[in-house]
């Protein structure tokens, strides 16, 4: 019996790991080698608005819109040869055929009549599932963070409405209350949530006084915001929590799902480590497995979420911050001195 | 100052990020490997930021 096993919005996986949606997946020979090496599903290369707009011929100014880069683009603009919708749709109803394990298509669009037209034609190709990318890079004074939320819970309705297929919807933690938005997201049919996004984030050359480019890798220990947001939400929403964002190992694979995640996406992983590090988390997870006798993901899966704690019931409130002020003579007592440091020296 | 000379040292784990920024220079099969008789002039930003965003920072160059 497969102890891997997991469900994802309905979607039947072999294991937990996910390849999140990067151009490391986009040709059938990688995606293959993926499936290899032991991946529970992936999640195909984003479509994004800009394609779409390129194809409509609409590119010129407009392009300037979109310039809230999202860590998945290698470019701004991308290459004009191989960029169209069409042949998006192509390669990923190509992918889904090439594959046996669950394929997830990734729409990254902006405007509404983009996301609710595209999904359409996404749902049609096969794949097994949907992922809506909703973030806003923070550049209008005037908008209120309600008019934003409104919007994207409308896009999710458009969409939930006219197609069948699972969706996922992918978020920054950059929301007022994030919670009180999933929890709407989540009343509007979302069968899924991937938490968190990552974008790149400007830096500047301090010689040349200019802006740079900067690597757009999570780093070990990046999930830690994953993880409490799984805790939070695990058992308070209907949807699958799936986490994202520095999940580097077997070991943090094993700390999100008993925060509550069903599943994670990997990515950064896979490019610092190349694909066989999809068999080494799985290895580490079964190993960890079998070490405390589990026989099966829900065994654990949850056990440390707010919901079912018994020890610490502040412990996913907390700022750790304070915890460490309030208990600093014993956290920073050394021998011979009562306290060297705190984290407000 | 212009590139004169590029190599990937040992850790490459092919997975195509310097050939998605400068396909000019850059070749990914088994791992990335540096096309020949190209000028490297021309393609210097790209390369530079090839190198930059090699996520095991394997790509070498001399200016």
């Amino acid at each position: 019996m497969n102890k891997l096993k997991t469900t994802y919005m309905g979607i039947e996986m072999n294991n937990p790991i996910i390849i999140g949606a990067s151009n490391l997946v986009t040709n059938t020979d990688t995606l293959k080698k993926a499936e290899e090496f032991g991946a529970g599903a992936i999640v195909y290369k984003s479509l994004f608005e800009e394609q779409i707009q390129l194809e409509s011929f609409q590119l010129d100014e407009k392009m300037t819109e979109f310039n809230d880069l999202y860590a998945e683009m290698v470019q701004i603009h991308p290459n004009i040869e191989h960029a169209g919708p069409d042949e998006h749709l192509l390669n990923i109803r190509k992918a889904k055929e090439s594959l046996t394990i669950p394929l997830i298509a990734s729409l990254n669009a902006v405007n509404d009549d983009t996301w609710l037209k595209y999904a359409r034609l996404i749902s049609q190709t096969g794949v097994d599932g949907i992922e809506l990318n909703f973030y806003q890079i923070p550049l209008d004074f005037d908008k209120s963070a309600k008019e934003i939320e409104d919007r994207q819970i409308n896009i999710l309705k458009e969409i939930r409405q006219n197609i069948s297929i699972p969706v996922s919807v992918k978020l920054s933690p950059d929301y007022s209350n994030i919670l009180n938005f999933i929890k709407k997201l989540d009343e509007t049919g979302a069968d899924a949530f991937v938490l968190f996004n990552s974008f790149f984030q400007p830096d500047i050359d301090i010689i040349n006084e200019k802006h740079i480019r900067t690597s757009h890798f999570s780093n070990i220990g990046d999930y830690k915001k994953s993880l409490r947001h799984a805790g939070l939400l695990f058992e308070n929403i209907k949807a699958d929590i799936c986490s994202s964002l520095g999940i580097f190992s077997g070991e943090d694979v094993v700390k999100l799902i008993l925060s509550g995640a069903s599943c994670v996406q990997v990515v950064s992983t896979i490019y610092k480590n190349g694909l066989p590090q999809i068999y080494n988390i799985k290895r580490e997870l079964e190993e960890w497995m079998d070490i405390k006798n589990y026989k099966s993901i829900d065994d654990f899966r949850g056990k440390l979420s707010r919901n079912r704690l018994s020890g610490d019931p502040f412990v996913y409130k907390r700022a750790q911050y304070v915890d460490l002020l309030l208990n600093s003579d014993a956290v920073f007592k050394v021998e011979g001195t009562s306290r060297i440091s705190s984290p407000e020296d | 100052m212009v590139i004169s000379k590029i190599w990937i040292e040992d850790g490459c784990t092919a997975c195509g990020l310097c050939e998605e920024i400068c396909p000019e220079v850059f070749k990914v099969e088994d791992v990335a490997t540096v096309i020949q008789g190209v000028n490297y002039g021309e393609y210097e930003e790209k390369i530079k930021e090839a190198a930059t965003s090699c996520p095991v920072e394997v790509i070498r160059y001399i200016e």
